[in-house]
């Protein structure tokens, strides 16, 4: 326990947050508990007192009854035989308190005619009044509590009297008694508050524990039996777990990525190396020739994956990246229209455009867009028979431009529709030439406009890519 | 040494061919897993270079029919995938090697050396017959302590002959070896090169088998 409590700690040091949950809790209990403690100590202490004086008073009072009692018991028998005048106090024993709270009353009994009838000798020297009742009286330096009571009957004055002291004394004992169960509360409370606070934190701990245990390099969700925690840490754990959950999907897709661009790599580069030993070994020129020829091929293939990697790389922080201008759409077609004019003449392919007169202006970075077009142009002619067309239109959607771009190949089937934004990703239909990084690329670039694109098969055959980019109108500058 | 390779990429598939080519091996080439299928059942290769990514039938799938129909030449699965899963699988179906690419040519000779010797019992790279001993490696032949001066083909003549001393050879089976689908470029080329070879070592040396084709006397 001990051993897990410093463990524990050292976990919640480590987190470094300032004041912890801990140690707020244990201050706010403490100064909680300790204030009950005060109001409940400065009580006593007023009670302990008041309970002397009402003690001390109770006393005079049945002293002086009994006294009256005796007196007027013995009157009767022997009306003229006196008390022994004075009468002797006995004091008892014990300790210093004890002996001022236990020594009798002090008293003296007149007759209406003042005449002594029986006095004690610890009696205090002091003049009588007529008044009946408690009073309080400095009598040689020191304080009385005075009880005079007049009785009818008998004419007789009494008095009665108790040093201060034995009041004291009765506090003193009264706080003693009940004020050490206090003194003894006050470390057991802030121990029960150390412990409840431990206590009461512990699946708290164990959570801590668990995500310190969490490894970076591979994060998995917390398993069923770590997630049995109360109630108010429920909405953590899912959180976390949702968390976990993104940052294994996002490690699974950069990690297959990272094997496909290697994969993709691996192959140019053997040959690469094929062909150079090649052309170190071959005897004659044109071998040699060929040779190069080969290696520049698989050195300008490498180049174009890698820079298309490094591309999506850069695209991969979500529109960060890229530096924005007005583009005009329509004249963003129409450059990569002009830009494979030649190839779709050479393939037998026409362009076709549908473009709405107005000029729709995105915000957007130019040769990006202009890539993301003529990846998918790119695309479309190299699934395109010959003598068909490749539309192209262009309208407006609410606040978004929608751009679609319109095949006439062979379509996609709804299977690999799901596939075709995965890095190296190629379609049957597709043939070696790409580089399968197109499409993503394209997919990329329209996230990083905030736009969205898919993909869909036409009726009567051919693919249509449909891309949504947020724009303002000519109308809304 | 003939080898057929099965690789789908142009130029790394010209390369390897034209790189064993000058080493001196015989060299044929496919680019199809299908064509790849069959490819064992005419002729006969001393070891087979297999790319896993295939157009049409993946790697994997062509060597498990190979072993499945009762061929044992020596496979080296050439992949560009690093992983180890994939390693096992094609360890496991039969293939005797597993290369990530890229690698250097003269790695993959040395490997398909090994492939070879293992595949015919030898120890090392070196074949002897009585007071001929010719090394794989280095590609050369000795008579006795003196060393014999071979052209690329005489050597290959020479190497399949020593590899099963006393069993004779047909014609065929030789030409297959020199040349390849390609063919060889005259018809009476093989003779020219046993006649070569006789010179050198000593007529006795190479028998002519009547109707069988030759074999070397040990």
């Amino acid at each position: 326990m001990h051993e897990r409590m410093k463990k524990g700690i050292s976990v919640l040091k480590r987190s470094g947050c300032s004041p912890g949950l801990h140690q707020r809790l244990l201050l706010w209990l403490l100064i909680l508990l300790g204030a009950l403690w005060v109001v409940l100590w400065a009580n006593h202490y007023g009670q302990a007192e008041k309970s002397a004086r009402r003690d001390i008073d109770d006393r005079l009072r049945s002293a002086a009854m009994l006294i009256v009692q005796l007196h007027n018991g013995q009157s009767q028998k022997a009306i003229e035989t006196s008390l022994p005048s004075p009468l002797p106090a006995t004091a008892p024993s014990g300790s210093d308190d004890d002996r001022a709270r236990l020594f009798p009353p002090a008293f003296e009994l007149f007759d209406r005619s003042r005449q002594l009838i029986a006095r004690s000798d610890n009696f205090p020297d002091t003049p009588m009044t007529d008044t009946a009742g408690f009073e309080n009286r400095q009598i040689d330096g020191e304080t009385w509590r005075l009880y005079t009571s007049l009785h009818a009957q008998g004419d007789l004055v009494l008095r009665v009297a108790f040093a201060h002291r034995a009041q004291e004394a009765t506090s003193r004992i009264l706080t003693r008694d009940f004020g050490s169960p206090l003194l003894w509360l006050l470390p057991g409370l802030a121990l029960a508050a150390l412990l409840s606070v431990w206590q009461g934190l512990a699946p708290l701990r164990r959570l801590t524990v668990r995500i310190s245990r969490v490894d970076p390099e591979d994060p998995k969700p917390l398993a069923p039996a770590e997630r049995e925690v109360p109630r108010e840490l429920q909405p953590l754990v899912h959180t976390l777990d949702n968390l976990l959950t993104r940052m294994r999907n996002i490690y699974a897709r950069q990690r297959a990525f990272t094997a496909s661009a290697a994969h993709e790599l691996r192959t140019p580069l053997a040959g690469c190396l094929a062909q150079l030993r090649l052309a170190q070994l071959a005897h004659d020129a044109p071998r040699r020739t060929r040779a190069l020829e080969r290696m520049r091929e698989s050195l300008g293939h490498m180049t174009r994956l890698i820079r298309r990697m490094l591309l999506l790389a850069r695209l991969d922080r979500s529109g960060e990246g890229i530096e924005t201008q007005p583009v005009t759409l329509q004249a963003l077609i129409q450059e990569v229209i002009d830009q494979h004019e030649q190839t779709a003449t050479e393939a037998g392919v026409r362009f076709e455009t549908r473009l709405p007169s107005e000029t729709l202006t995105i915000d957007g970075e130019p040769a990006l867009l202009n890539a993301m077009l003529t990846n998918l142009v790119d695309n479309a002619l190299r699934v395109s028979p010959r003598d068909s067309s490749v539309v192209m239109t262009l309208e407006t959607a609410a606040h978004d431009a929608l751009l679609t771009l319109r095949d006439h190949g062979c379509g996609i089937s709804p299977e690999e529709r799901e596939r075709v934004f995965d890095p190296f990703h190629q379609g049957n239909q597709g043939s070696d030439s790409g580089s399968g990084l197109g499409l993503t690329i394209a997919h990329a670039i329209v996230a990083a406009h905030q736009g969205s694109i898919d993909l869909d098969t036409v009726d009567g055959g051919g693919t249509v890519v449909r891309i949504r980019l947020p724009c303002h109108s000519a109308s809304d500058e | 040494m003939r080898i057929l390779i099965v690789e789908d990429d142009m130029i790394l598939g010209e390369g390897l061919c034209e790189g064993l080519r000058l080493s001196g091996y015989t060299v044929d080439w496919l680019t199809y897993g299908e064509e790849a299928l069959h490819a064992l059942e005419a002729d006969a290769f001393d070891a087979v270079i297999l790319d896993l990514a295939l157009p049409g039938c993946s790697g994997l799938e062509v060597l498990t029919h190979w072993r499945r129909s009762g061929h044992y030449t020596p496979v080296l699965i050439l992949t560009a995938r690093e992983g180890n899963d994939e390693c096992i699988r094609a360890l496991d179906l039969g293939a005797d090697e597993h290369v990530v690419k890229p690698v250097d040519t003269e790695v993959l000779e040395a490997r398909l050396r090994v492939l070879h010797r293992r595949a015919n019992g030898h120890p090392d790279n070196r074949l002897s017959c009585g007071d001929i001993s010719l090394d794989r490696g280095d590609r050369m032949v000795w008579l006795g302590d003196r060393e014999l001066a071979l052209s690329a083909y005489e050597f290959l003549v020479l190497e399949a002959l020593m590899e099963r001393p006393g069993r004779s050879l047909s014609r065929e089976q030789l030409e297959a070896r020199l040349y390849g689908w390609e063919g060889g470029p005259e018809s009476n080329s093989l003779q020219v090169l046993i006649h070569k070879l006789r010179s050198k070592l000593g007529a006795e040396r190479i028998v002519t088998v009547r109707g069988m084709g030759y074999r070397l006397h040990a």
